[in-house]
């Protein structure tokens, strides 16, 4: 009886061993790289900057021709350094610019 | 006996998948862009949940054994399609020691996703981000039944629902939640997790966030109703803490990612630390 209560016991530990590595929550994202940090800050700038109710470009469709617009200064929207660069890096990766 | 013992914990053990795309961002990967990711983690323990009693590893054992350790490197990889596909992949290596007792080392699991961003933030104002990924778990090449296993050695399939908000440019929120079914009689396993964002300076990142994961089962190791042969179904829940700190310039990323368990049952108290360097293309 012993002999089983061990072997049991040894079972379990071995069983739990390894599934404590099962659990795929444990794992998480890897590293997010500078650009895509910036290209996710820049997106909101153009949302919050450009696109919403009170904004200089509210209710139109963002298009390659209104990034490049935006990129040259297109509406004037006063932005601090770096949520311009941020913004340059949205619009110039997602229209290839 | 001990040999008896090693005997039977190979033919009995159930092990399980640990590499898992849970994590996934809401947010997904800049259009166009191929992104590879390194990570080197290592796992320790030295007690275990047998049910949802904690024991030391070293008591279990009768001094066989007083910690487990694992070291795992994964390679994972992500590309996305345009503003709203996107598909990622991740493989590994893995190696687990269990004292004295055993080891192994082999291939580990692959994953292979497709991200479906159903709503923006951004563009559709009062909702958030909104993705749904479907998954698939391939078995990896290692022997599943042995001490020492490095996975669950099951194929299965994913799906999850990863919500996103950032509330401002400094500030974001992102929930997932999922599920896994595979195949050998693994039971379902359900899973959540909250995470938190902070930009505190140009470049840098800060996380903190919880998960948790249950196999739905109402069989314990030892218990009522359990056997040998029934190791894989198991009810095995973990819940984690994590917190983070990340740097990334350019195409290039850096973090450092802490996990603890702080509840479990049928399952090894552990923590662990995730090196991880990324590079985009």
């Amino acid at each position: 009886m012993k002999s089983l209560l061990i072997t049991t016991a040894t079972v379990a530990l071995l069983a739990v061993s390894s599934m404590s590595f099962a659990s795929g929550a444990d794992t998480s994202a890897g590293a997010r790289t500078g650009d895509a940090v910036a290209y996710q800050i820049g997106k909101r700038v153009y949302a919050t900057q450009f696109s919403c109710k009170s904004c200089p470009l509210s209710g139109k469709k963002l298009t390659k021709d209104s990034a490049k617009a935006i990129l040259n200064g297109e509406p004037k929207v006063s932005l601090s350094d770096s949520d311009a660069q941020a913004l340059a890096t949205f619009l110039k990766r997602r229209f290839k610019l | 006996m001990k040999s008896l013992h090693i005997v039977l914990a190979g033919v009995l053990i159930s092990s399980s998948s640990f590499v898992t795309a849970e994590g996934t961002s809401p947010w997904l990967p800049i259009p166009g862009q191929f992104s590879s990711s390194i990570n080197y983690s290592l796992q320790s323990g030295d007690s275990a949940y047998i049910g949802d009693q904690e024991l030391d590893v070293e008591l279990i054992t009768g001094s066989g054994a007083s910690e487990f350790e694992r070291a795992s490197t994964t390679l994972s990889f992500s590309y996305g399609i345009n503003d709203f596909l996107a598909l990622d992949a991740t493989i590994g290596y893995g190696d687990v020691e269990v004292g004295n007792a055993d080891e192994d080392s082999g291939l580990t699991d692959t994953t292979i996703g497709l991200s479906w961003r159903v709503t923006d933030e951004y563009f559709n104002p009062g909702f958030p981000t909104t993705t749904l990924r479907l998954g698939a778990i391939i078995n990896g090449d290692y022997d599943g039944a042995r001490l020492a296993a490095v996975g669950k050695d099951a194929n299965g399939a994913e799906f999850s629902i990863l919500l996103g908000k950032s509330f401002t440019n400094w500030f974001s929120v992102s929930a997932e939640l999922g599920v896994q079914e595979r195949d050998n009689d693994v039971p379902t396993a359900t899973y959540y997790a909250i995470s938190t964002l902070f930009y505190p300076a140009p470049g840098w990142s800060l996380g903190l966030g919880y998960s948790d994961k249950t196999f739905d089962s109402n069989l314990d190791i030892a218990g009522p109703g359990f056997s040998p042969d029934r190791f894989q179904e198991v009810a095995e829940e973990r819940s984690l803490v994590k917190a983070s700190v990340g740097y990334g310039f350019g195409n290039h990323g850096f973090a450092l990612l802490y996990n603890n368990l702080v509840d479990g049952r049928n399952t090894v108290n552990d923590d662990a630390i995730t090196l991880s360097y990324t590079l985009a293309f």
